[in-house]
């Protein structure tokens, strides 16, 4: 007995030797960030105090963030903004990833052709899909203008410059772009076992009811997980917006994530104190969000279960 | 066993070590000047960002002569060493903000326009060169609008250029006779300016082409010069609690009616103001009015336009006065830490870029507009070859003359520039009133 607790504490030595510089990695490169990040924002920290951050006091020490729920447009603009585009990941991006991969798991003629085809744009940098989607939607050089012209002479559409039509310009940018997900589900439904169909097939279920009562069940771990993945992409949405609008026209496509960039460093006053009260919420956001798509697929599970 | 122990134990240590290294290599090369101080002589490291191949923009080959001829007449006094950063203004303007929060800082560095100055005299990492100013009359006409410009409310100046942003406007003479319309040398009033642009649509030539940000920022800058209550707003503007003004409403509404709604939607995009379409236009004759700086002369050598037809001109008031615009900006700033020896380097080092030699080079070769008030413009354009050179020097000749000089859009509302240039879009089609826009801007202000 004696013998085997050295030989546990010994392994204990080991893991912990080994844990030590990960913890120490951890520490220096994200707990140090994040602590500093959220106590900074209950500071007065900008270009007049560049390198000496001042605690606002206990009185207004949440001063950062009540300025910016209750004056600050942008950030507000910025928070509604990301939210949407998180629901929109959820409701189209999501589907359509699991529908392609549905259609693409039978394996029909040109089944690998479509689906190289719909990864590409995932291994494209979104630094060069911004610039395509700059292009097409340029007035003077891309094709939506022409169209809507050819439509309704005269129309001149600018998508862009149109408060309205700008959010959706930067949503189609990546909504539809969902390859990454496609082939972690492929995979997936790849590793289901294949008599399970057989059995289905014998007992005369047809394509869709093989879809709909087996794959889609068994397929569900992976949806939730594509489904945090595609979450945290909408709500820390940066290059599309930096590349295609700016986050104009009128501040009406800022993400949160660009929020905090123009908020800290793209402006003279460098507000490094707003820019990570913006961070602190956007961290907050992330954290219900997983929390949220991880007890909906749970707790689904569990129904499923029973 | 033994073994797996051994190299889990070594691996762990490995990982340990490797961190430590990397944790301990930072620090070391940055001022690699220093290393060529084995003379024995103060050095003094000069960064700036003019970089590029002169094959890919000769202003850039010129201005690293004109740095390297001081550094040679003075290589018996101490080192001047000069470094060109590869990223640009913006690339120095990013160093400084990482190295001011190390407390470190360049000993002298052109910023081009990246204003650090805020930043790095809160962390008292810059010098004050009034003093020096002063002292010199010739440093002093040398540096020209920046004196005035760039003097702190505490009364200081951390920054002066070698070269400033001259803006007025370029117009395309043949297209206003075409159309019948008096040329802007002519223009006592902006409702001359109104005519004329009437008279351009008419005749079905475009008076302007804009973005939604540089060139309509300067016609708002120039339009904010007609009276004297819009010039006493705009030179506050850096300052101002509200937008609710008479003349900025004013001004919103001009651009409006007068300006934004007069052309088509082209090129008129998202509220940034990267689509240099407008210039294309002018240059091609398809547009009769451009509004950019004096640099712009650059672009119009073997232009269709024709660069006979160009020609320069500066803002009408409605008091029967000229305006133009003159920015200093961000420019040479040094470090408070170096000695007085390093610190008179630095200050002969300014006096020598804004000597009246230098300015004339300046012009001559089109690089930009010097701030100096003694540049003789007249001899220097007969010093000049190229027409687009003499265009340069006539552009600046005629800014130096105006009766009112005033900053630019962004050197006058700061970040607020950008907030503005968003409110253009709504205002050309019309879902936003000048009244919407100020009551706007003064929510961001009120948010700041």
């Amino acid at each position: 007995m004696a013998r085997k607790k050295k030989i546990l504490s010994k392994r204990t030595i080991f893991i912990i030797a080994f844990l030590l510089p990960a913890v120490f990695l951890f520490a220096v490169i994200y707990a140090y960030p994040l602590v500093n990040i959220f106590v900074t924002s209950f500071c007065e920290w900008n270009s007049k105090n560049f390198v000496a951050p001042k605690f606002l006091g206990w009185d207004h020490m949440f001063d950062n963030y009540i300025k910016m729920f209750t004056l600050d447009k942008n950030f507000q603009m910025a928070l509604i903004n990301s939210l949407k585009w998180v629901a929109l990941t959820l409701v189209i991006q999501v589907p359509w990833a699991v529908l392609v991969a549905l259609v693409l798991s039978k394996k029909e003629r040109g089944w690998r052709f479509t689906r190289n085809m719909f990864v590409i744009p995932n291994i494209i940098s979104t630094a060069a899909i911004g610039l395509i989607f700059l292009n097409l939607y340029s007035p003077s050089r891309g094709v939506i203008t022409e169209i809507c012209n050819m439509i309704a002479p005269g129309s001149d559409v600018s998508v862009l410059a149109n408060e309205n039509w700008a959010f959706w310009g930067v949503t189609f940018s990546f909504i539809l772009f969902g390859g990454s997900s496609c082939l972690l589900l492929l995979t997936q439904i790849f590793s289901i076992d294949p008599s399970l169909y057989e059995a289905a097939k014998v007992d005369g279920a047809s394509g869709l009811q093989i879809d709909l009562k087996i794959k889609l069940p068994l397929l569900k771990p992976m949806i939730g997980t594509v489904a945090v993945i595609a979450a945290n992409y909408g709500l820390l949405l940066y290059n599309e917006i930096a590349l295609i609008s700016g986050g104009g026209p009128d501040n009406a496509t800022f993400s949160l994530s660009y929020y905090v960039y123009k908020t800290a460093l793209g402006s003279t006053k460098l507000n490094f104190a707003r820019g990570n009260a913006a961070g602190v919420i956007q961290m907050l956001l992330g954290i219900i969000l997983v929390g949220m798509i991880n007890w909906f697929f749970h707790r689904r599970r569990k129904e499923d279960m029973l | 066993m033994k073994k797996k122990k051994l190299i889990s134990l070594l691996l762990a240590a490995s990982l340990i070590g490797s961190m430590a290294l990397t944790g301990c290599s930072g620090g070391g090369g940055k001022d690699d000047g220093e290393d060529t101080a084995d003379n024995g002589l103060p050095t003094v490291t000069f960064t700036h960002g003019y970089y590029q191949d002169e094959s890919e923009w000769a202003p850039a080959a010129e201005m690293r002569k004109i740095y390297e001829e001081f550094a040679e007449a003075h290589k018996d006094e101490f080192n001047f060493v000069i470094k060109a950063d590869q990223g640009g203004a913006e690339g120095i303007y990013n160093t400084a903000l990482n190295d001011l929060s190390a407390g470190e800082f360049y000993d002298i560095a052109d910023f081009g326009g990246w204003d650090i100055t805020e930043a790095a005299a809160s962390a008292g990492a810059i010098m004050d060169l009034k003093p020096y100013l002063d002292a010199d009359e010739d440093l002093k006409a040398g540096v020209g609008v920046c004196y005035d410009q760039n003097l702190t409310e505490d009364g200081k100046i951390y920054t002066v250029r070698e070269q400033i942003e001259g803006v007025g406007f370029w117009y395309n003479q043949a297209l206003f006779e075409q159309a019948g319309a008096k040329t802007p040398d002519q223009w006592t009033s902006w409702a001359d300016f109104d005519e004329a642009v009437d008279q351009l649509v008419a005749a079905g030539i475009s008076p302007f082409s804009l973005n939604a940000g540089w060139p309509t920022n300067i016609l708002a800058a120039g339009y904010s010069q007609r009276d004297e209550a819009s010039r006493e707003f705009y030179a506050n503007g850096g300052s101002t609690e509200s937008f609710n003004d008479p003349s900025f409403i004013g001004t919103m509404g001009f651009l409006q009616t007068n300006v934004l709604q007069k052309i088509d939607a082209a090129h008129f995009g998202p509220g940034g103001d990267d689509d240099n379409q407008y210039t294309e236009d002018f240059i091609s004759g398809d547009s009769a009015m451009l509004f950019n700086g004096v640099w712009a002369t650059g672009d119009f050598a073997d232009c269709e336009a024709g660069i006979e037809n160009i020609k320069p001109a500066v803002f009408p008031t409605d008091d029967g006065q000229t305006a133009g615009l003159l920015s200093g900006g961000c420019g040479f700033v040094v470090s408070d830490k170096l000695s007085d020896e390093q610190k008179d380097i630095c200050i002969e080092f300014i006096k020598y870029m804004t000597s009246p030699e230098i300015a004339a080079r300046i012009v001559e070769n089109g690089i930009g507009m010097a701030p100096s008030t003694t540049i003789d413009y007249s001899s220097v354009e007969s010093e000049v070859e190229s027409p687009e050179g003499k265009l340069l020097v006539q552009a600046c000749n005629l800014l130096q003359g105006t009766d009112i000089q005033v900053l630019g859009w962004g050197n006058t509302f700061g970040d607020m520039e950008g907030e503005i240039q968003n409110k253009y879009a709504g205002l050309k089609d019309g879902s936003k009133t000048p009244e919407d826009v100020a009551n706007e801007l003064d929510q961001v202000l009120a948010a700041e």
